[in-house]
This record gives C-alpha cells, sequence and structure tokens, in this order.
C-alpha cells in the first residue's frame, strides 16, 4: 500500500514532467518580504521626521502649511502611506522573519510594535540629524530643476505686505539694523531689536531667516518675531 | 563506482537533496513519512477516496515547495505544516469528513495526557476510553488537529509551534483552550466526574 502510493505519485511526477519551484523564486518572495519591511520602515522613518517637524515648526512659526515646502504633496500624504505600509510590513515582517533559529517568537502584535518603534527612531534620528535640509540642498544644487521648485516656493512666501518677509542675511548695520534680500530680489533694512528670535545660532551672513512683522517705510521692515528659514 | 546507501539510513536532509537531484527518489521520502501522515489525515477525518486525495495534494505540495525547505531546521514539522495546511484547506471544502478516533488513539492518548495530568484525573480519564474518543472526534477542526498533533502525534511544544507558524506560549494556550473545549464536551455528554478538573 505504501509502495504503491509513493511509486505512482513519484511515476505521475515524472511522467507529466512536474518540477519543484526553483529556489530563486523562494529566495526572491523571501527578499521582496524583506525589502517591503524595510521600505516601509524607511516611509516609516519619513513620516515621523515629518511629523515631529510639523510639530516643531507650528510652535515656532504658528504653522506655515506644507504647501511653502519643496515636495509638499508628498510630505503631506506621507503618514497616510505610512500606515498602509506598517500594515504591509507587518504582513512581510510576518512571514519573512517570525522564524527564528529558536522557533516562531515573534507574534504579529510585537512586530507592529517592532517597526512601529524603529519607524519612530529612526525618524527622531532623521529629524535632529538635519538630513532634510541636508538633502534639499544637496539636490538643489545638483538638480536645477528641483532647485527652480524650491526658488517658486520661496518667491511665494515673500509677502511683506502680507506681514511677512523671507530671504537671505547680506549683514548687520553698525545701527544693527539686519540687511536683508528677500527672495523676489529686493533689498531691505529691518529693525530686529525686541523682536522675538528663534534660531538656532545668532544670524550670519547668507543665512536665510523668516521674519514676521510689518512694513515701516519704503523698503524698511520692522520685524516682530525672527526664525530660521527651513 | 560508491556503494548504495539504504535510505533509512539516510537523514531526512540527505533525502531531500537526493530528491531535488532525481524525482525518482522523492519515493524515498514519501516511503519515510506516509503512514505518520496518512494516519494524521484519517485522525482529522479523511477516510477512503479523501485519505487518498489529501495525501496525493500534501506530497504533491511537498514536492512542488521542496526547495523552500530550510535543511537546517528539521523536515518532520515542515511536511506537518503542509499537511496541516492542506488538511484544513480540504476540511472547509468537505461536508463529509468525519473524524475517526480509535480506541487505540484513546489509549495512547490517556497515556500522554496522564504524564501532564494529575493522578485522580488520570485515572478518571482511563474509564473514559469510549466517550474521549468521541468526544475528540467531535471537536472542531484546529483545536482536535491541535491535541492530535500534541497527544496522538507525539511532538513537542517547538515542533508543534513549527507546524501552526506561531510562538510556543500561544501553543501552550491553544492547547489549554483545545482541552477546554473537550472537557465541555464530555461534561455535556453527561460525564460528570471531569467537573473538577484542572487543565494544564
Amino acid at each position: 500500500m505504501t509502495d504503491d502510493f509513493a511509486s505512482k505519485l513519484t511515476q505521475k511526477i515524472t511522467d507529466a514532467a512536474i518540477k519543484p519551484r526553483s529556489r530563486l523564486r523562494f529566495l526572491a518572495s523571501k527578499s521582496a518580504l524583506w525589502a517591503l519591511t524595510l521600505l516601509s520602515g524607511l516611509i516609516g522613518s519619513i513620516a515621523v521626521a515629518t511629523l515631529i517637524f510639523y510639530f516643531i515648526d507650528k510652535n515656532r512659526t504658528g504653522g506655515r502649511g506644507f504647501d511653502e515646502m519643496p515636495l509638499d504633496d508628498f510630505f503631506e500624504i506621507v503618514p497616510y502611506f505610512w500606515l498602509a505600509s506598517l500594515l504591509l510590513a507587518t504582513f512581510s515582517a510576518t512571514i519573512a522573519f517570525r522564524a527564528t533559529p529558536r522557533g516562531f517568537l515573534w507574534r504579529p502584535a510585537s512586530l507592529f510594535a517592532l517597526i512601529l518603534a524603529s519607524s519612530a527612531a529612526l525618524g527622531l534620528i532623521l529629524y535632529t540629524s538635519g538630513a532634510g535640509p541636508l538633502l534639499n540642498r544637496g539636490l538643489a544644487d545638483k538638480i536645477p530643476s528641483y532647485a527652480r521648485l524650491i526658488a517658486v516656493q520661496d518667491w511665494r512666501n515673500t509677502s511683506p505686505k502680507a506681514g511677512r518677509l523671507v530671504g537671505e542675511s547680506l549683514g548687520v548695520t553698525d545701527s544693527g539694523q539686519l540687511v536683508l534680500r528677500d527672495f523676489l530680489g529686493a533689498q531691505w533694512l529691518v529693525t530686529v531689536v525686541g523682536a522675538q528670535q528663534s534660531l538656532d545660532n545668532p544670524i550670519g551672513s547668507d543665512d536665510d531667516v523668516d521674519i514676521i512683522g510689518t512694513i515701516i517705510g519704503p523698503n524698511e521692515f520692522s520685524a516682530i518675531s525672527i526664525t530660521d528659514w527651513r | 563506482m560508491p556503494a548504495l546507501v539504504e535510505p533509512s539510513a539516510l537523514s531526512d536532509q540527505q533525502l531531500v537533496r537526493q530528491a531535488l537531484a532525481n524525482p525518482d527518489d522523492f519515493a524515498d521520502l514519501i516511503r519515510r513519512y506516509e503512514p505518520r501522515i496518512r494516519r494524521y489525515a484519517l485522525r482529522l477525518g479523511f477516510q477512503g477516496s479523501g485519505q487518498d486525495d489529501v495525501m496525493q495534494d500534501i506530497f504533491m505540495h511537498t514536492w512542488l515547495n521542496l526547495n523552500a525547505y530550510d535543511p537546517a531546521r528539521p523536515f518532520a514539522p515542515w511536511l506537518y505544516r503542509i499537511a496541516y495546511t492542506q488538511s484544513m484547506m480540504a476540511l472547509r471544502k468537505s461536508r463529509h469528513s468525519r473524524a475517526v478516533i480509535s480506541g487505540e488513539d484513546a489509549d495512547k492518548f490517556i497515556a500522554a495526557f496522564a504524564a501532564e495530568g494529575s493522578a485522580e484525573q488520570t485515572r478518571d480519564i482511563a474509564h473514559l476510553k469510549g466517550e474521549l474518543a468521541q468526544a475528540l472526534a467531535s471537536l472542531a477542526e484546529k483545536p482536535r488537529a491541535v491535541l492530535i498533533l500534541r497527544y496522538l502525534e507525539d511532538n513537542a511544544y517547538l515542533e508543534i509551534a513549527e507546524v501552526l507558524h506561531i510562538p510556543t506560549g500561544t501553543v501552550a494556550t491553544l492547547i489549554h483552550r483545545s482541552l477546554r473545549d473537550l472537557k465541555l464536551i464530555l461534561t455535556r455528554s453527561g460525564v460528570a466526574s471531569i467537573d473538577h478538573w484542572t487543565l494544564p
């Protein structure tokens, strides 16, 4: 009976030339699952860094919204991507690495928490290391179309009549006024005495700053608050 | 010319390697595991042509996925995993399956259970051979499969975890729940002597 079944089945396999699925196929599917998990972790960390930036920036500037930033559409939807990718990552991680040499140690809930925590940690590192501005500057230097895109968004933000002056610092006069060239190219003298300043470092030449205040004369502006631009 | 080695002298991993090199050698692997898997299928509720069909599905699936087997891990739980999933799929499709738990199985269950339960429980259950076989057969598919793996197929928790792809802690919970279901069936069928049982 036993021999009969084994021989019949093997005969059937040989006659129909049924071959086992290739090892490459299993490796590819496992690699794809790993890649999905890593991709999701990366998207998650970008989403976390974006959220941290959003809340800190809102605190500092009252909330500029993402419309004023490069790749704004991407950053606005990245948290949604993250939610979707988290589910995908949990699923792929459940299949890809819950089997360990010591057996099946990971429950989907533990994997979900692990991916969530690692995304949050990596996002925090991305934010604190200033990876965003660094990438932004790098892209602007290397890709002319990206630099133009940033320039357009920079221009959009410069509206002194509406109480906002954004541009590059050219230096400080002897009387303590800031000389600034806005992103539209106009030069301004800005009174900064008494203004609330939220700056990482004292303003130096070539620093980009974001100033809230009022026009007090031809090309003269009085600052209420000053923050770093981006 | 190298001397021929009897298949019984080869490890599972060696048989897998041989089968991948020569499909005819797959028969040796089938022969090694067919009795165990057939008995498992019977205990799950496959008889007659239904059993042949599911056996063919299991071993054909094994053949197709042989390259996915990791030789660093034991082969039996990997095969049981396939047997389990294929059987569950077939059971879901079939409405006529009826598990067959023999008196011998009931004895085996009692002996295995005795190792975990108290002496009093073992004494109680020893009198319930017939009822126990019936209760096991009428359990839902998953708890029955878990109890069969543990008490009739002699799998350790770690092996059951490999078969079901769950952590060992969850296996313990599943076994506990399955025993609770079994106890409930026995109580409902009028076996009052097990009311006071605490489960392992």
